[in-house]
């Protein structure tokens, strides 16, 4: 038997927990996909995340044990799957342009003399890892990405900024993100990104999800200005 | 089209929510109270998840450029009208509406609850984005919607209605709110209730908590109490649903509302179930509330029952009136007028003008007017307009029109009840037409309204001469329900020109604006009282202005079978 475990986390959801490998974040949104796929009616919403996948059921459609089996089943067959098998070759590779100018990352400077380090060293250091996407939340599109250079980690701003743009590159911690709205943020702003990271008018309107592999492009203030909509594809150009 | 002249403290469009996004972080949004949005929905003969406006705290103001059935359902406001040229109708939650064309409808503050909704026939159709009409109005620039602001226009769908279905609405479904009491929310284990201490989660069940003032359709967040102890810390962010409770290291709960977050990094002690999602949407800024664990079979059933309840709303029949929908078993109304009460001339032909627009003519019988001159002229005119006819005896006080209560004994008035009804007999038989019906007239109508023992005593002098009559009153009156419960044959009677008070009596006409003139709001008030009164029989008196025009509208409204809008 797998060791994959389930458990009920409401009267209408179950978690699917995923054991800790290589593979984890990239099994997780395959196994999300699978779930998708194989979607009877009976499945409301199926959420991946770093470390396993939440199901929520239509309760109304279904009897109570029925849930439990359907998840078990959909595991099963999943682990027996080709896509499960080529876990670790299907990863997307996501070009993001980022611009460091000071004019667009506020924060850089503060976080340079916080780290007692020149600006270009942060700069090396955020481009110098490929980073995972974890998991998606907190507004749409936008993703969690681990793990930052251990030298480049910071606690959470003490006051939160009040408007953070979008397309605005943060990190805290072990992790880094892209605003994909404005929005309110805790975050520290290093630089900006013109790619929009959600696009309602897309039939896949996130640029991200979960299992992604993110890397980050260095561009020019120039470069940044004369980037438009029409680029829209995953920074398909900067890879 | 809607117009949003005024939004209220915040409104947006809902529907049942956008479903398929969550994995990239698209919160499901939605009517955060669902049995009051799907409930509104099927009283108006809607698909269940046709989307509807959302007002927090308060209403707001609507105007209609094309006539529309609405009905208010979930938190119940101080004040709700129609306001029509210069005249206000008040409307009530849960009561299917005509709005009129250019009408306005304004919507008040919200005494309980906090969370209503407005819906309308054919439902908002704005266009849908990533598949539904959800505003996601925490993140304005997302995309996805925002709230509504004054100006805004909201196009309606062609109204769904199917007729036939002579079902009245049933309007079992109860609301949860419990105003005098403590709101209690029912909740399952969450994904971390093991990491919890027991006593952490016996003080989940037991502690009061207050909604704080920073919650919003993202969330609740709870104050007053908070678990004590050390807090889990759990160290991986999660998927995240509706209804979750999270609980930072602080100790004091975070309810992920419709809007939430779709995954979270804090422990997640509880779940409130689904069946009472609708609760925590009701629940206003600073509310008591608690929390109380029950097992997970118990949830699911707890859901299944309130579906269950939901789908037994029936649509209520009103909602057959409005722009584009067929009536074909519109039950027939009588409209009525009060005649023979003018003399010969300008009243006279102010009574004759009327009777293309009516199917019953009420004719004086020469007890507060009228004689047998006029009595002859107005039962040849009813039959000629093929109307049925109906007496209508009357104190003997010409004087005072019959309006006013006289000092008579049982026996007077006995004798001239009978003289007038013989007389009225013998003129009918003469033109050969038929009596259905007799209505007693002014103070004499309202005496046997109130007192079942004169009403008693008077119907039987009336079936004396006349053995196959109906006996008209007026809505719940006591006459009224005594005789249809001994099988005497009554027809229920409103006005639709004169304004109602709230328990039911009519405004005094020595009052000021005792009288409706508009026609519209005649037609509305007559809706409701066909709709919601029980009425049958509706009446139009000859010397109220635009009398024509109001019998008319109601007449082509109500009592034509088979009419198309």
């Amino acid at each position: 038997m797998h060791d994959w475990q389930l458990s009920w986390t409401s009267e209408r959801s179950i978690l699917v927990r995923i054991p800790e490998c290589a593979t984890q974040h990239t099994s997780s949104s395959l196994l999300a996909d699978w779930i998708h796929s194989k979607n009877s009616g009976i499945i409301q919403s199926v959420i991946p995340s770093s470390t396993g996948v939440l199901v929520e059921f239509d309760i109304l459609k279904c009897s109570p044990n029925d849930p439990w089996d359907i998840a078990e089943q959909l595991i099963e067959s999943f682990l027996r799957s080709e896509s499960y098998s080529s876990a670790a070759l299907s990863s997307r590779e996501i070009h993001i342009p980022v611009c460091y100018d000071e004019q667009l990352a506020p924060d850089l400077r503060d976080v340079a003399n916080h780290l007692d380090c020149e600006t270009v060293q942060i700069i090396e250091w955020h481009l110098s890892v490929q980073y995972q996407v974890t998991s998606m939340g907190f507004m749409p599109g936008f993703g969690y990405m681990s793990s930052t250079h251990e030298a480049l980690r910071l606690p959470r701003k003490n006051t939160p900024r009040t408007r953070v743009p979008a397309g605005g590159v943060a990190i805290v911690e072990h992790m880094t993100a892209v605003y994909p709205q404005q929005s309110a943020g805790g975050w520290h702003l290093i630089g900006r990104t013109p790619l929009r990271l959600f696009d309602p008018n897309q039939a896949s309107p996130a640029l991200l999800r979960v299992g992604d592999s993110v890397r980050f492009v260095q561009i020019t203030h120039d470069e940044f200005r004369s980037y438009g909509d029409a680029h829209y594809n995953g920074g398909e150009q900067w890879r | 089209m809607i117009e949003v002249i005024h939004p209220g403290v915040m409104s947006s469009v809902q529907d049942s929510g956008r479903l398929g996004y969550v994995h990239v972080g698209v919160p499901r949004s939605g009517a955060f109270d669902q049995v009051a949005f799907r409930t509104g929905n099927r009283l108006i003969g809607n698909t269940e998840t046709n989307a509807a406006i959302e007002m927090t705290m308060s209403g707001g103001e609507f105007k209609f450029s094309s006539s529309a059935v609405i009905c208010l359902t979930g938190a119940v406001s101080d004040e709700s009208y129609i306001v029509y040229d210069s005249e206000k109708v008040p409307i009530h939650s849960r009561e299917p509406t005509v709005v009129p064309r250019d009408g306005t409808l304004k919507i008040g503050r919200f005494v309980q609850g906090f969370r209503g909704y407005l819906c309308v026939a054919g439902g908002i159709r704005c266009a849908p984005i990533l598949g539904s009409q959800s505003s996601l109005v925490s993140l304005p620039d997302a995309g996805l919607g925002c709230a509504l602001r004054s100006g805004d226009l909201l196009p309606i769908g062609a109204s769904n209605i199917n007729s036939g279905n002579d079902t009245r609405g049933s309007n079992s479904l109860e609301d949860d709110m419990t105003p005098d009491g403590d709101l209690v929310l029912r909740v399952v284990p969450g994904a971390q209730y093991d990491l919890f201490t027991e006593l952490q989660r016996e003080a989940l069940g037991e502690l009061i908590f207050r909604v704080s003032d920073e919650s919003s359709r993202a969330g609740a967040r709870l104050s007053e109490s908070v678990l004590s102890g050390e807090m889990p810390i759990n160290i991986s962010s999660e998927g995240a649903l509706p209804g979750y409770i999270q609980v930072p290291p602080s100790g004091a709960p975070i309810i992920l509302g419709i809007d939430g977050p779709t995954t979270g990094g804090y422990p997640v002690i509880a779940s409130v179930i689904e069946a009472d999602l609708p609760v925590l949407a009701q629940c206003a800024l600073r509310q008591q509330l608690r929390f109380r664990w029950i097992s997970r079979e118990e949830a699911q059933q707890a859901l299944r029952e309130q579906y269950r309840l939901i789908q037994s709303v029936k649509p209520v029949h009103s909602v057959q009136i409005g722009v584009g929908i067929r009536r074909p078993n519109w039950p027939r109304v009588i409209l009525s007028c009060d005649t023979g009460e003018a003399k010969a001339g300008d009243g006279r032909d102010r009574e004759m003008a009327l009777l293309p627009y009516v199917s019953a003519v009420s004719i004086a019988c020469g007890g507060h007017a009228g004689d047998e001159e006029s009595i002859r002229e107005l039962i040849t005119a009813a039959c000629a307009h093929d109307c049925i006819i109906g007496a209508h005896p009357s104190y003997p006080d010409r004087e005072g029109f019959g309006r006013r209560a006289i000092e008579i004994s049982r026996e007077d008035l006995g004798s001239s009840l009978k003289n007038q009804l013989m007389t009225f007999s013998r003129i009918a038989d003469e033109c050969n037409a038929t009596v259905s019906y007799i209505k007693a007239h002014g103070a004499l109508y309202h005496a046997l309204a109130r007192d079942t023992s004169i009403a008693r005593w008077y119907w039987e002098l009336c079936t004396s001469i006349f053995p196959h009559v109906q006996f008209v009153g007026p809505m719940s009156s006591a006459t009224l329900d005594d005789f249809r419960s001994s099988g005497i044959p009554v027809l229920c009677e409103g006005f639709c020109d004169r304004v109602y008070e709230a328990d039911g009596t009519l405004r005094l006409r020595s009052s000021e604006n005792a009288c409706i003139t508009n026609p519209n709001t005649a037609v509305m008030q007559a809706q409701h009282l066909v709709n919601h009164m029980g009425c049958q029989f509706l009446c139009v008196h000859s010397d109220t202005a635009n009398a024509i025009e109001i019998a008319r509208s109601v007449f082509e409204r109500l009592c034509v079978p088979n009419a198309v809008e």
